[in-house]
């Protein structure tokens, strides 16, 4: 399966990148996610050889930005067709209430020359 | 004057040298120093030298040692640190232009746990710009051009820790620091046939290291041996207020390779029909079959179906356009290597509030995957990377190449550790890497130093480089049998 120029960026470090879809499995074991990983059904997007080099918002992002060339349009495009794959995935995958994001927001203490 | 054999020896022995009064830290620097004069202008592995600091340091620890103070195991002992950590007074350039002369006035705690600890430090490690973390092509998207793989001057070292594992390997260090947001540790340390320890999010505090990814940015250390990593890694863990994700979990435990036949170690076998190099599966396999026939029981594992890598491009994407953003305020983006860094802005826009959200959310699914994972297993081996080094004027575009495995580790902060394991068909470097759960980095380690208790591929050196003369891919003409040892 051959992917992208981003897909490899992101894999020796990182970048935003284009994705082959999973099929999601069932998580039997995983408290609380049991209801919604088994309504998941699932849904193989496209390979990337297959993926649209276009898209409507990949067109408006490009187009919006000002100062860059047609060249640089052009790869606007087909990176934000290619990181819709990514988000196509993330906004499909169904998850229920009681799941929270994995960052946790903590109160910041003040801390003071005499508390050191 | 030192040998090559000298240079080329693990921290555990350099330092045993050191503290025997068999060789002086200020010798060893020297020495160094003059292997990195003689071969830095040929692998680009360094983006400063900083000799007179290193001889400054040397000198110190020598003074020390000899008035009967020993500060451990890196005392005297020369290391590298990747250019994206601040130290005082040199500068720290990101590998990108737009901070090619800025010099930050302070060290990042990493630097001052080393220079706690004695160790010596020879200069800044190049990289790829930014750690990549705008996206990049080739291997030449760095301040300093591509960084040449020690075992064939015509393949790339891998990034974005490029110049780590080229000194590693090259001996123009006995130890580097390097970074790792998705593969920067493992894909240098399998390219450049060296060992490179991942550690678990937040065991390594990152105050003072350059931001790419809050939620996904760790340092660790490359080196000559899995034992070698692990000393590393023991001064640089623990707790640091001043880094808001730094864990307070309790240090790992040593390892213990004896402990190794009683772990519950597992194996994931990758569809090398899809991608990869085929002779890069089966030095991976006879890795595997060494550690049966040593006693080791293996069973296959397979990694949970659930969206890792799309779950981690959308974290880092959103993360890596904010932490730059001064950068595209300023317009110095456009004078990045890479055409596709200014791009990357843009394209970021496509990822909305929520949709980060969300992938923190299915973040936390896959984190409860992994853990379930590792409730049944101690140890899940892969092979680090597909493939072995690439062609260093190669265009991305044409490899295919995902990584299930690297984006799980990285999505959810577990440890890993690569170690050479053989080579491929081209005669480069094949790596062994082994995950573990997060915390227990002395597993992994148990495992790769059991490894190398077993094997020899460690101790294989790239064909030597004097100035002029360059080794290419499957001309290097060394022994590549050195599977003999297994009990």
């Amino acid at each position: 399966m051959k992917l992208s120029r981003r897909a490899v960026t992101r894999a020796v470090i990182g970048a935003p990148v284009m994705l082959f879809a999973a099929s999601v499995a069932r998580l039997e074991s995983l408290l609380g996610w049991k209801e919604a990983r088994a309504a998941q059904a699932p849904a193989p997007s496209p390979a990337p050889e297959e993926a649209p080099a276009d898209s409507a918002l990949g067109r408006f992002l490009a187009r919006e930005e000002e100062g860059l060339s047609g060249e640089e349009r052009r790869r606007v495009r087909r990176q934000v067709a290619q990181l819709e794959q990514a988000l196509k995935e993330i906004r499909g995958f169904k998850v229920t209430n009681d799941v929270p994001p994995s960052g946790t927001f903590k109160a910041l203490r003040t801390r003071r020359p005499h508390d050191r | 004057m030192i040998a090559d054999d000298i240079l080329y020896k693990p921290v555990t022995e350099l330092s045993k040298m050191v503290r025997a009064r068999q060789v002086s830290p200020v010798e060893l620097t020297r020495a160094y120093l003059s292997r990195i004069e003689a071969l830095n202008p040929v692998l680009s592995a360094f983006a400063t030298i900083t000799g007179d600091l290193a001889l400054e340091q040397a000198r110190q620890a020598e003074r020390e040692i000899a008035a009967g103070r020993n500060r451990g195991p890196l005392h005297g002992i020369p290391y590298g640190a990747k250019d994206l950590v601040a130290t005082k007074g040199i500068r720290t350039t990101w590998g990108a232009r737009p901070f090619a002369d800025r010099v930050i006035d302070d060290d990042a705690a990493i630097i001052r746990k080393l220079r706690g600890a004695g160790a010596v430090l020879l200069g800044k490690l190049a990289m790829i710009e930014l750690a990549g973390g705008l996206g990049y092509s080739k291997g030449e998207s760095s301040l300093t051009g591509a960084a040449h793989n020690p075992w064939a001057l015509d393949r790339w070292t891998c990034g974005s820790s490029s110049g780590s594992g080229a000194a590693v390997a090259a001996a123009l260090v006995p130890f580097a620091i390097g970074s790792e947001t998705w593969g920067s540790i493992v894909c240098p340390s399998s390219f450049c046939g060296v060992s490179g320890l991942r550690p678990t999010f937040g065991r390594v505090s990152r105050q003072g290291a350059m931001a790419l990814s809050w939620t996904l940015d760790k340092l660790g250390p490359m080196a000559r041996s899995a034992r070698d990593c692990e000393i590393v890694f023991d001064h640089i863990q623990g707790h640091d207020p001043d880094d808001p994700y730094s864990s307070d979990e309790k240090p790992a435990p040593a390892s213990d390779p004896g402990s190794v036949k009683t772990l519950k170690v597992a194996y994931l076998k990758l569809d090398f029909d899809k991608q990869g190099d085929k002779s890069v599966e089966k030095a991976f396999l006879l890795a595997l079959e060494d550690l049966r026939r040593a006693g080791v029981h293996l069973e296959e594992a397979k990694l949970p179906d659930l969206p890792f890598e799309a779950a981690a491009s959308v974290v880092l994407t959103a993360e890596v356009a904010t932490a730059f953003e001064d950068l595209q305020r300023s317009g110095g983006a456009r004078d990045l290597v890479s055409p596709d860094a200014p791009l990357s802005f843009v394209v970021a826009r496509a990822v909305t509030g929520p949709d980060f959200v969300k992938a923190q959310r299915v973040r936390t699914v896959c984190q409860k995957a992994m853990a379930d994972l590792f409730a049944r297993h101690d140890v899940l081996l892969y092979p680090g990377e597909g493939y072995t080094a690439f062609p260093i004027d190669k265009d991305f575009n044409d490899i295919a190449w995902s990584d299930p495995v690297g984006a799980a580790g990285n999505l959810c902060g577990l440890p890993a550790i690569a170690v050479p394991c053989g080579f491929g068909a081209d005669e480069l470097p094949v790596s062994l890497t082994a995950m573990t759960s997060a915390f227990e980095e002395n597993k992994g380690i148990s495992l790769a130093r059991f490894f190398q208790g077993i094997t020899s591929w460690h101790l294989k050196r790239p064909p030597l480089l004097p100035v002029g003369v360059t080794p290419l891919a499957g001309a290097t003409g060394w022994d590549v049998s050195p599977r003999a040892s297994v009990p």
